[in-house]
C-alpha cells in the first residue's frame, strides 16, 4: 500500500465519522480543509527517505486503524483534573479531543468551533501565518483538515497574567475493538499575545484509555515586547504516536521560553519552529527526554534568524535506559540581514545500555557574516571517575547511577524560569525517577 | 587491620605495583613517600578498588568483625561501608549532585549497613553543621554541587570533611597536602589529627615531610618501582627531606646487592 493510500484511508474513515469536514456553511473554511486534505494526500505519510525522517519510522502509524469517532461520554473526569491540574491556573480541559471546560469567564479564549461559526474565520489559513515552517507538511495539513476543536487564545496587550494558562488534554476512551484501533486527536491552538504582555502556558498530554495518535499544532504570536514562557509533557500510553507541531512567531524584542518533556508513548516527534522576526527577539529552548524501555523520541527544532540582534539557545539533553532511541535535529537558519546575532545549540545524551541508540544533527544555515554561533553534542555513559566517587563512599552503584542521572536531568530543568511550569515539569521527572 | 602481601598490580597493562607488602595495625599512623611514579596512588586507590586497576599478584586480607576477609573480593560501595575511605588526591566534581544531600547518602548507606537507624534530614544538617565548624568550614559549603566550583584547598577540606562524617576505620589519605597553603594544611591536618583514635588508622600518602610535620606517623614507608625500599621511624620522613629520594634508593639498592 502506497502512503498516500494510507491517507485515504484515514480520509474516508474521518469523513465517515464527521461529515462536516469538508462540507461547511463557512466556505473559506471549506475551501482550507479541501486545500488540507490534497496536500496530505499528495505527500502522503512521510518515509525515511525523506531527510527530516531519517532515524523515525512510521510503521506504527501507517499500520493503525485511526477512529475519528466522536464520544458518547461527556462526563469530565474529575479525579484526574483534579490531580493533574491546580485551582490556582486558568484551566483548558480537553476531554478526548473536545474542549470541555475552560475559563468563559474571560474574554481571552474563543473555543475553535465557535471560531469555526464565523463566516470570518481565518483561523485554520495557512497563508495567514507569520512562519513558512509546515508549508508542506503531511501532519500540519491532516490537523487542519480534520481538527475538531481547539482554542484561540488572545491575550490584549500591556496584560500580565498571573496565572498560569494550563491546557490539558486528557484521553480516556477505551476500544473494545483490535488493539490497531488508535483514536485519533487533532486539537489546534492559537495563542496571540500582545505588545507588552505576558503569560505562562503549560501543555499537558495525558492518556488513561486505550492507544491514540496526537496530532496537535500550537501557534504563538508574539508582538512587540510580549513574552511567553512555555512548558509541555506527555504522559501517554506505550503503544501511543504523538506528533506534534509548535510554531512560533517573535516581533521585536518578544521573548520566548519553552521547555519539553518526553518520557512515554512508542514514537514521539515534536516539531519546534520558531521565527525571530523582529529586531532583539530572543528564544530559549529547553528539552529533557526519559526513556527506559522502546520508546522512541524525536526532536526537531527550527530557529529562523530574520533580523539583527536576535537570539536563540537551546539546551536538549536525553538520558536513554532499555532499547529506546532519541534523535535531535537541531537546525539554526541566519538570514543575510540578521548581523550580530547569538545562536548557540547544544545536545548531551546519557546512555545507560548498549542498547540504545541516539542520533544528533546541528544544521547551521549561517547567511550573514557577523554572527555569533556554537553547536556541539556529547553522547556517552555515566562518566566512571563520578560513579566511582560515590561509591567509595558507600553509596550502592544503582543508588549512585540515579543520583547522577537524577543531577544531568535537574541541570536542564534551570532553565525554566517559569515557578508554576517547573513544578509541573518537576513531578513528572521525580515520578519518572521514582517509577524506575 | 589491613595486611597488604606481594601485591602486583597494573593499569591498562603496564605494571605499577611489584611486590608491595604492608601492615597496618588499629590505631597506627603509617606515611607512604615516594617520588613521582613510585606507585603510591595506585596502592590507595586498589584499596578503595577503583576499577581501572588490576591486581595480578597478591592478597590484601581487612579485618571485619574481628575475621580476615579478602578485600579485593569486595565491591568500592561494600569496601567503603565496612569503614575504607580515601582522601582523593584530585576530588571529583560532580555537576548537579547536591553536597549535603550526598553526604547523607553516604552516611545513611553505612548506618544502614551496621544497623543503626537512619537520620533523618534535619537531624542529619545539625550534624554536619557541628562537622563543619570542627573543619573551619563556611555552611554554605554543604549546598553547592559537590566539589564544583571548589577551590583546591575546598576540595581538601571537603574531603577532610567527609571523612568526618563517614568515621572510617581505615583512611587513605592520597596527597591531601597537595594544593593547599600553610593556613588550610594546618585546618585539614589539625582535622586529621582529631580524627585519630585507637580503634582507626590512617594511612598518608605524601611526596613531602610537610605534612608529616603536622600529623605525625608512627611508621613511614619509602615506595620506589613499585615496592617498599625502607621503613622506619618519622626521623625516615626527615632524611629524605635532608639527602632527598634518590639517595635513599642508592642505599637501598647497595643493600640489596650486598645482600646478594
Amino acid at each position: 500500500m502506497s502512503h498516500s493510500e494510507t491517507l485515504e484511508l484515514w480520509k474516508t474513515s474521518a469523513l465517515v465519522a464527521n461529515p462536516h469536514f469538508t462540507r461547511s456553511s463557512n466556505h473559506s473554511l471549506e475551501l482550507t480543509r479541501n486545500n488540507a486534505w490534497n496536500l496530505a494526500l499528495g505527500s502522503g505519510f512521510p518515509t525515511r527517505q525523506h531527510e527530516d525522517w531519517k532515524y523515525t519510522s512510521l510503521k506504527a502509524l501507517e499500520e493503525c486503524v485511526p477512529n475519528f469517532s466522536r464520544a458518547r461520554d461527556n462526563s469530565i473526569p474529575l479525579d484526574m483534573v483534579d490531580y493533574y491540574t491546580s485551582q490556582a491556573d486558568l484551566n483548558l480541559l480537553f476531554i478526548d479531543g473536545i474542549l470541555r471546560a475552560w475559563p468563559d469567564d474571560l474574554a481571552y479564549f474563543t473555543p475553535l468551533a465557535a471560531e469555526f461559526s464565523l463566516n470570518s474565520s481565518q483561523v485554520l489559513n495557512f497563508e495567514n501565518h507569520t512562519t513558512h515552517a509546515f508549508t508542506d507538511d503531511t501532519f500540519f495539513a491532516l490537523n487542519t483538515a480534520v481538527t475538531q476543536d481547539g482554542c484561540v487564545i488572545e491575550i490584549p496587550k500591556n496584560t500580565t497574567l498571573n496565572q498560569k494558562i494550563h491546557i490539558c488534554h486528557f484521553s480516556t476512551r477505551v476500544s473494545e475493538s483490535s488493539e490497531k484501533n488508535a483514536f485519533v486527536q487533532t486539537p489546534r491552538v492559537v495563542i496571540r499575545v500582545g505588545e507588552n504582555a505576558e503569560i505562562s502556558v503549560m501543555e499537558s498530554f495525558v492518556n488513561v484509555g486505550s492507544r491514540c495518535v496526537q496530532i496537535p499544532i500550537m501557534q504563538v504570536e508574539l508582538a512587540q515586547n510580549a513574552r511567553v514562557r512555555h512548558g509541555r509533557f506527555q504522559e501517554i500510553q506505550p503503544d501511543d504516536i504523538h506528533v506534534s507541531r509548535t510554531l512560533v512567531s517573535l516581533q521585536k524584542n518578544a521573548f520566548f521560553e519553552t521547555f519539553q518533556l518526553d518520557s512515554s508513548g512508542a514514537i514521539t516527534r515534536n516539531d519546534l519552529a520558531i521565527n525571530l522576526i523582529g529586531e532583539g527577539a530572543e528564544c530559549q529552548l529547553s528539552g529533557l527526554s526519559l526513556t527506559t524501555g522502546k520508546e522512541h523520541v524525536d526532536n526537531h527544532s527550527l530557529v529562523e534568524h530574520s533580523s539583527p540582534n536576535t537570539s536563540s539557545s537551546q539546551l536538549y539533553k536525553a538520558i536513554l535506559d532499555g532499547k529506546s532511541r532519541n534523535v535531535f535535529n537541531g537546525r539554526v537558519v541566519v538570514k543575510k540581514s540578521a548581523q550580530k546575532i547569538t545562536a548557540f545549540q547544544l545536545n548531551k545524551n546519557l546512555l545507560l545500555t548498549d542498547d540504545v541508540e541516539v542520533d544528533t544533527k546541528p544544521q547551521l544555515e549561517i547567511h550573514a557574516d557577523d554572527v555569533k554561533c556554537s553547536h556541539g553534542a556529547a553522547i556517552g555513559p555515566i562518566n566512571r571517575e563520578e560513579l566511582f566517587y560515590l561509591e567509595s563512599r558507600g553509596i550502592r552503584p544503582d543508588l549512585a547511577e540515579r543520583m547522577l542521572s537524577q543531577a544531568f536531568a535537574f541541570d536542564v530543568l534551570e532553565k525554566c524560569t517559569d515557578v508554576g511550569i517547573k513544578s509541573n515539569l518537576l513531578r513528572q521527572i521525580e515520578k519518572f525517577f521514582g517509577a524506575k | 587491620m589491613i595486611e597488604i602481601k606481594n601485591l602486583h598490580a597494573c593499569v591498562e597493562n603496564r605494571e605499577i605495583l611489584k611486590g608491595l607488602s604492608l601492615t597496618v595495625n588499629a590505631g597506627e599512623v603509617h606515611a607512604i613517600m615516594g617520588p613521582n611514579g613510585s606507585g603510591k596512588s595506585t596502592l590507595s586507590k586498589i584499596v578503595a578498588g577503583h576499577p581501572a586497576y588490576t591486581v595480578t599478584e597478591g592478597t590484601i586480607d581487612y579485618e571485619i568483625n574481628f575475621k580476615n576477609r579478602n578485600l579485593l573480593e569486595l565491591a568500592p560501595d561494600e569496601r567503603a561501608r565496612e569503614g575504607i575511605f580515601l582522601a582523593y588526591q584530585y576530588p571529583v566534581e560532580i555537576p548537579g549532585v547536591n553536597n549535603s544531600i550526598f553526604l547523607r547518602a553516604a552516611f545513611n548507606a553505612i548506618c544502614k549497613h551496621q544497623g543503626v537507624e537512619e537520620m533523618d534530614p534535619l537531624d542529619f544538617d545539625e550534624f554536619l553543621r557541628k562537622k563543619l565548624t570542627f573543619l573551619d568550614m563556611k555552611d554554605s559549603f554543604i549546598n553547592r554541587a559537590v566539589n564544583v566550583d571548589f577551590s583546591g584547598g575546598e576540595k581538601k577540606r571537603n574531603e577532610i570533611l567527609q571523612m568526618a562524617v563517614l568515621s572510617p576505620r581505615l583512611a587513605l589519605l592520597d596527597e591531601t597536602d597537595s594544593g593547599l597553603d600553610v593556613d588550610s594544611l594546618r585546618i585539614v591536618a589539625e582535622g586529621v589529627n582529631k580524627l585519630r583514635s585507637k580503634n582507626n588508622a590512617i594511612v598518608m600518602v605524601t611526596h613531602y615531610q610537610r605534612l608529616l610535620s603536622y600529623i605525625v606517623p608512627d611508621f613511614v614507608h619509602v615506595l620506589h618501582d613499585g615496592k617498599i625500599i625502607r621503613s622506619g621511624s618519622k626521623e625516615l620522613a626527615l632524611e629524605i627531606e635532608e639527602c632527598g629520594y634518590e639517595q635513599i634508593i642508592q642505599q637501598a639498592q647497595s643493600a640489596l646487592n650486598t645482600k646478594v
